[in-house]
């Protein structure tokens, strides 16, 4: 899958963990696809729950650390993800077809709007933020 | 944890993944102790490797935009890398206290002094490009 023009907040690292998510997002339909992977499976959905904490973690790191108005709004809306993946493992600990149709489609729907509504406006922000602080 | 400020790039995303990266590693010295200790030591080569094609990724990205003129070299000591990596997965698919001990020791060795020797320019390189 490849992240439209549309998506893209300007942010190099940010912009690429985009992409990144959404390449995860397809290694989990191809090792759904494959039955006989468990493990892969598994470890790719272990690993996405590891890499929404990580990059949740940076952008929360820029928000501190640049003073972002939104910060209490963003945040929450990451917390509420974590819990939903966590509620998600909780519930699939094997490898179920309706779980990861499940997971699929609740992902992508997440990430496509939380980019657009709110990653934009972070984006636009750290931006801006380093070309104030570049130019005093 | 801290990442001790001689191994700082100055680079926010670069110094958050540095730190994780080295936390991952202290990750994975708890599984000597752990009973499950295959099925975790597999989980956590798994996620280290996972977790540097990525760092390595985002690295490469930069230096490709901003056109880094270290940006073959460098990419050339990642790739080195992963393969030392994929060479000690091939030789340690059992789990033992040892080969925790050397993935953890040779890893941490060369992060430090990757970043010492690459990163640290990389980083420069970047906050220059981005005025920061």
């Amino acid at each position: 899958m490849k992240l439209d023009v549309k998506y893209e907040t300007g942010v190099v690292w940010q912009d690429f963990q985009h992409k990144q998510l959404i390449d995860l997002f397809e290694k989990i339909k191809e090792a759904r696809s494959d039955n006989k992977d468990k493990n892969l499976y598994r470890y790719t959905i272990a690993f996405l729950a590891m890499y929404v904490n990580h990059h949740f973690k940076l952008e929360e790191e820029y928000m501190d650390k640049y003073t972002y108005p939104d910060t209490a709004l963003h945040r929450k809306e990451h917390q509420e993800f974590i819990k939903e993946i966590k509620a998600f493992r909780e519930e699939n600990i094997n490898y179920s077809e309706k779980g990861a149709d499940e997971l699929l489609t609740r992902m992508g729907e997440w990430i496509l709007s939380h980019i657009l509504e709110n990653d934009q406006k972070l984006g636009e922000y750290i931006r801006s933020f380093e070309q104030k602080k570049s130019a005093s | 944890m801290k990442l001790d400020l001689q191994f700082q790039t100055g680079l926010l995303w670069q110094d958050s993944q540095h730190k994780e990266w080295i936390w991952f590693l202290n990750e994975l010295t708890k599984t000597q102790k752990s009973k499950q200790g295959q099925e975790l030591f597999n989980q956590a080569v798994s996620f280290l490797v996972m977790y540097v094609h990525h760092h390595f990724g985002i690295e490469e990205e930069y230096m490709r935009r901003y056109a880094y003129p270290e940006e073959k070299f460098h990419g050339e000591e990642h790739r080195l890398y992963l393969l030392r990596l994929k060479d000690f997965r091939g030789k340690h698919r059992e789990y033992s206290d040892e080969a925790v001990l050397k993935m953890v020791e040779s890893m941490t060795e060369w992060l430090y002094s990757h970043i010492m020797e690459n990163d640290k320019k990389l980083g420069k390189f970047i906050l220059k490009k981005e005025h920061l």
